[in-house]
This record gives C-alpha cells, structure tokens and sequence, in this order.
C-alpha cells in the first residue's frame, strides 16, 4: 500500500459526480480507493450470495464509495459500510462517477 | 380466551431481544429448535388482558433463507399458527429493511411495523414520519426506543387491538398482495 | 414466496393444495424463470427493493451526514493496515491471548482448581465417599482421581467456566464495539491461504486458549466446509493453553528446541490447511460482512450478552466433561486401558520415545495437563534428551487434543467426522515424530 492511498482514505470526501454521459464498465475491484461507482449489474452464480449482496443493499443502482482495497474491499453504500473479499468484488460491475486523478494502485494481489 | 400467538422478527441488532424481554419481563424459556443449534426464546405473557406466547425468532434479512438462522425464522412462521407478527427494523437502515416488511406483507402475514432506534436516528438527521409509512404500507406503523422503553405502551395497544381486528387502518396501495382474510384489522 | 424458490414453501403448498395442483404451479414457476438470465428471486428481490426504495424516499427526510474526527481516526485505526495490522495483533494478543488464555486459562483456573476443589471440593468428596460408600467401583465413579464429581465437575466448574467467562466477556465487548468484522476482513487474506474466510479468526485463536470451546465457536463460520477446515486445525496443529504453558515451560531453556518445536508444529498447521481446503468438497470460502460504524460499548449490553452465552455454552459443556468421566470410569475397570497403553507403546516406541512415554500419550487425552505434564516429568527425571524432548512435544501438540475436545467435534460434527479428524491426527503425529526422529538423530543436529 502506497502512502498516498493510506491518505486518500480519511481525507474529507466531497467528490463532485461528473456529467453523466455512459461510461464503461469495470469490476468494482478495479476502482481505487476514494472513487465512486454505481453498480450495473452483479454477476454471480450464487444465489445465495445474490441475495445476502441484495439484503446489504447492493444492487444495480447502488452508488458505492471504495474507502479500501486491501486486504479486503470496504465500500459504503448508502448508510451502511460493507466488506467483502477480492472474488466477491471482481463479480461487481460497476460503472464509474467520479474520477480521482490517476495514481499508481495500493497493493493488488 | 385463547392463546395468541406473536413473533418478533428482524435483522440481528435491531432490538428484538430487547423488544422480548419487554413483553415477557423474567419469564423465558430459550431452547435450540429442533435438529439445530439456533436459538429460539418463547414467554408466555398477557398484553391487555389477552393470553400471548411471544416468540422472539432468530435473526433473519429476507424470508428466502440463505442461513440456518433465516431457515428457523421461516419454518416458524409457517408451522406455527402465529397470530400476529411484529417486525422490528432500525430506523436508520429503513432501505435496507422494509423489503422483508414487503415480504412479511406479500405473505399474508397480519404485521404490526416496529420502528425502533429512533433516537439514534435522529441524531444523524433522519427523521420518519411514522403516519405515512402506515398509509404506504397499510398496516400499523408504532416508533420506538426500545432500549429506553419508549413507544413499548403503544406497542402493546396496537398488539392488542390487531388481535381484536380493530386496528382501523385502511388503504393501502400494497392491498392487492395481500390476503384480506389474514390482513390485520382490514 | 413459491417463485423465490424457498423450499420449505415448496412442501407447503404440496402439503395444502394437493399434488395435481402443486405440479401445475410448479410447471409455471419453472416456465417464468426459463425467461431470465438471472435467478428468479433475486428478481423479485430487486422490484421489492425498488418499491421499498420509493416508500423510504416519500417518509424520512436525511439530514446532513456529518463523519465526526473521533470517527473517522478510528476508521483510520482499524481499516488502513498499516495501522490495522498491528492493531489486530495487539487486540488478539491482549484480548485472546493474555486476558483469555493466560488471567483466564491460568489464574483464574489455577485458583480455583488448586484452592477450590484441590483443597475444599475433591478432599471432602473424597472423604465423604471413603465413610459412606463401600464399593471401590462406586466411589471411583462419584470420587477419586477421575471421579464425575472430582474430575467432571471440577473440569467443567474449574477449567471451562473461567475460559468461557473470559472469552465472551472480550467477544461481547468487540462485537459491541463493532470491532468484529474489521478485525475479520483484516485477517481474512491470510485465512484464504489455508481456505478459510476472515470470520475464523475468532474461532482459531480461540484455539490457543481452549479447543473444547473454540471448536464449539466454529459454528460462526458460513460453510460447512469451513466449519470442517476449522475443527481439523484444532484438532491437529492448534494447543491449547494447557498444552502450551507446559511446552514452553518444558523447551524454554532450550531454545533451538523451541524453534524446532514451533516450526514443526507451523508447517504442520499450514499442511493442514492447505490439505484439507484442497481436498474437501464444496466452494471456496467468500468473505462478505457488514461494518458497523465503532461506537462505545454499552456495559449492561456486554454483561447481558456475556451472561446468556456462558449459561448456554456451559449447559451444553457440562454433560461432554461428566461423560468423559464415565468413559475414564468404564476404561479402568474393564481394563481396557491397560490395553490402550500397550497399544501405544508400539508407535511410541517408533518415534524413538522410552515406553513410559505412551502413558503421557494416553492420559494427555483425559487431562490434558497430564500429558505434557507427564512428559515434563519424565525430562526432569533425565529420561529424555533433547531431541526426544522435541520429537515428544511436536507428537503431543499434533495428538487428538483432549477427550472434551473430542466429545465436542462428535457434537458438533458428527460421529464419522470426529473418528476421521482424530485417526488423522493420530498418524500425523506419529508419522512426523518419526520422521523428525529420523533426521534429528541421523544428523545429529540436537544432541
């Protein structure tokens, strides 16, 4: 994990949402930590964890903040603060809101 | 007169256990439910004057059970004659947990909303206007602060008048989903 | 509910509208979901979101979310890892270790089996037995070295209480804090290397203080699968507190047998994982969780909590450490110990042990003090070198832990499980012993 990450996270966040012209989308794991995104779709094949993503109010529409990308993703969606692991948040689609200038990624793994 | 039968459902941490022991004071017997290791408490208790089991039922998100917890939930509310169902939800996650209202709704179960965590609520500037989420849902709305015993009167009169089918609430824009027998006071 | 797929509805409707009629229906569920890509209920699930969505809109009005500095320095604190990570450590090494396995596990135990029952409960049971009950087989069921009362009980009331007190009286205050998942989804990387998800860090540590119950815990974990990884690491690579204060204390002053020791005993737990999460069945662990914002405990919450769970947990425990008495009972006086022991000797003997050894074997699975405690005796009497002190000590951590234990994966796992965990465990402490014996005494490396 960079410093400037570490940093990034607890800053005060006041992040304009952009002009809302499609963009394309990309696996939730792939947004850095700070940038928001708004779920497209989920894709998985378990149902189970389809609907516990549904019951933490996780779905197509949700506008989700990254606040942490290791060693787990933590993002917040609406009021609540939710964790899940990388397999989890590749299956994520998301498209993206706001764009946090380009800087190299925390740790990936 | 006959005993009535009440479920308390929810999400973990909402208040149940404390909505509970509210009603039920000391008297509970906590057992594990048949061929599981989740626990179900039940009390016998009179509200206004008429005889009720309460039952305070595992932690549960949704009626489609995806934990053992959530598979108990279910299997009570449909192998026990339950009476009247209160669903206990945290007012600063209201998003989060009125699908199961829904759920609770479209199944024809009589339901009584229980708004709790009010104070906390308010205090991060949400605030519920309790009467129009009677009107939307078409059935009775009580606010509380369970962990103060605030609203648990108004509770029990609700409780005791949705048994007795006088509730008089009407109009409800979910009425086609439910069941007009079991609807609660309709 | 029927289109959601719940099973449970399924029988229902069976039940209630007849078979001809629930083939209809079920005709038409399937012919609805044949025209979505994605399942059904989850469908169903998003519609009624939607709806809620729009009714949550119409009735709350959101102020001004304000993250306050308290809040967001302890965000800081307990997600960004480079202060999370030590953070985690010093909570598990405070919380767990220290306050659960050691003032727990050791004072609080020490206190009130030697004072309570060492010198008040066991001598007058023993006496009262000795006046009134004239058959030995009798008095050695109720009294005695391994009696339901002096063993049973004095293990349930003396050992387990004050471990399971202090455990839930930390878990109740990090769940109340809401600390719990962030120390989960802090771990969880490393848990996904030996195929468990973040959540079993509760459970794994626990170990470390006692296996009985951190078996018991393991029912917080999502999957069966990892229900079964879990026990199996207990089982076989985790000592309990008992086990290591011993250990420790035993190769203390030999620290290249200490470094041995725990690096046998790590590979073996890492092997274990690996192994198991490979072998057995089903999907690989996913960890997702909800972080509750960190606030103050609430002290009657805690104590609340903490009351309700020790009453519940010692119920269930109690009747495993009385029936392991029995088994004691019934064992000597059938002889079939004695059997057992000359069983054991052969495989002691193997791993390069004196014979006297196999009684530590045996009885280490009954008191678990017994064992390491019979080996300390045995290397205080300078019957052990140094490299049959560790081959002994490796051997013993990776042995079935304790009877207790066992009862307890019985329960909770099964019969056919814990007979399969346990005859693992037996021939992985065996075979590494003996492979450990021969390369320590081929290359001489201890003397």
């Amino acid at each position: 994990m960079n410093g400037g990450s570490g940093a990034r996270i607890f800053r005060a966040r006041r992040g304009t949402i952009s002009g809302e012209r499609p963009r394309p989308t990309c696996p939730l794991a792939a947004l850095r930590v700070g940038e928001r995104g708004r779920v497209v779709r989920v894709k998985s094949a378990s149902t189970p964890l389809l609907q516990k993503l549904l019951a933490m109010a996780v779905l197509p529409g949700s506008e989700v903040r990254v606040d942490l990308n290791f060693p787990a993703f933590v993002f917040e969606v609406g009021n609540t603060r939710v964790a899940v692991d990388r397999a989890i948040a590749e299956q994520i689609e998301v498209e993206r809101v706001t764009c946090v200038e380009e800087r190299p990624r925390g740790v990936k793994g | 007169m006959r005993r009535r039968k009440l479920a308390i459902v929810g999400t973990p941490n909402v208040g149940k256990s404390v909505l509970f022991n509210a009603l039920t004071g000391a008297y509970a017997t906590v057992s594990n439910y048949p061929g599981t290791t989740v626990e179900v408490s039940r009390g016998l208790v009179r509200i206004r004057g008429i005889p009720f089991e309460v039952i305070d039922t595992p932690g549960a998100y949704s009626l489609v059970p995806i934990t053992e917890e959530e598979r108990v939930t279910l299997s009570l509310l449909l192998a026990e004659d339950i009476d009247i169902v209160v669903h206990v939800v945290d007012a600063r996650n209201l998003r989060r947990m009125l699908p199961l209202t829904l759920q609770l709704i479209e199944a024809g179960f009589p339901l009584i909303l229980d708004v709790n965590i009010l104070d906390e609520a308010e205090r991060i500037g949400i605030r519920v206007d309790i009467p129009g989420l009677e009107r939307e849902l078409g059935v009775p709305v009580v606010g509380t602060v369970l962990t103060r015993g605030l609203g648990v009167d108004a509770l029990k009169d609700r409780v005791a008048a949705c048994v007795q089918g006088i509730s008089g609430i009407t109009g409800t824009h979910l009425k086609a989903f439910r069941g007009p027998d079991r609807a609660c006071g309709a | 509910m029927l289109l959601s797929g719940a099973r449970d509805v399924h029988a229902l409707v069976r039940r209630t509208e007849g078979r001809e009629c629930y083939e209809r229906i079920r005709r038409t569920v399937e012919r609805a979901a044949s025209r979505y890509d994605m399942p059904l209920s989850y469908l169903i699930g998003l519609e009624r979101q939607e709806r809620a969505d729009l009714i949550v809109r119409r009735v709350t009005t959101t102020g001004l979310r304000r993250v306050s500095r308290a809040a967001r320095a302890l965000d800081f604190l307990t997600l960004f890892p480079p202060a999370a990570i030590p953070l985690l450590l010093l909570v598990l090494y405070f919380g767990l270790y220290r306050f659960v396995g050691v003032f727990g596990a050791g004072t609080v135990v020490d206190f009130l089996e030697r004072r309570l029952f060492g010198k008040v409960v066991n001598p007058v049971v023993n006496a009262f037995v000795t006046r009134h009950i004239d058959s030995v087989a009798l008095r050695e069921l109720v009294a005695g070295e391994y009696g339901v009362i002096t063993l049973g009980l004095r293990y349930s009331v003396a050992i387990v209480l004050p471990i399971v007190g202090t455990f839930f009286l930390m878990f109740s205050v990090l769940e109340d804090t809401g600390y719990l998942p962030r120390l989960a989804l802090m771990a969880d990387r490393a848990f996904k290397l030996i195929g468990l998800s973040g959540r079993a860090v509760i459970p794994i540590t626990l170990g470390f203080g006692c296996g009985t119950m951190a078996t018991m815990v393991t029912r917080t974990l999502e999957t069966r699968r990892e229900r079964t990884i879990a026990t199996v690491l207990l089982a076989l690579a985790v000592p309990c507190s008992a086990q290591l204060g011993v250990i420790l204390g035993m190769l203390a002053t030999r620290p290249r047998a200490l470094l041995l020791w725990a690096g046998v005993v790590g590979a073996a737990f890492l092997a274990a994982g690996r192994a198991s999460s490979r072998f057995l069945p089903g999907e690989r662990p996913v960890f997702y969780m909800e972080v509750p914002p960190l606030r103050v405990p609430v002290v009657s919450n805690v104590l609340a909590k903490t009351f309700t769970r020790m009453k519940w947990y010692f119920v269930e425990v109690m009747p495993l450490f009385m029936g392991a008495s029995l088994v004691i009972w019934i064992g000597r006086m059938t002889g079939l110990f004695q059997l057992v022991l000359k069983g054991l000797e052969v495989p002691v003997k193997l791993i390069g042990l004196p014979p006297e050894a196999a009684f530590a074997f045996l009885f280490g699975f009954f008191r678990r003090d017994y064992g390491a405690a019979g080996l300390y005796d045995l290397a205080r009497a300078g019957k052990l070198t140094a490299s049959q002190l560790v081959v002994a000590s490796v051997a013993l951590t990776l042995f079935v832990p304790c009877v207790a234990q066992f009862a307890m994966m019985w329960k909770e796992r099964g019969w056919r499980a814990a007979l399969a965990i346990t005859g693992v465990a037996l021939a992985v402490a065996f075979a590494s012993g003996y492979v450990l014996n021969l390369i320590l005494t081929g290359t001489g490396a201890l003397p």
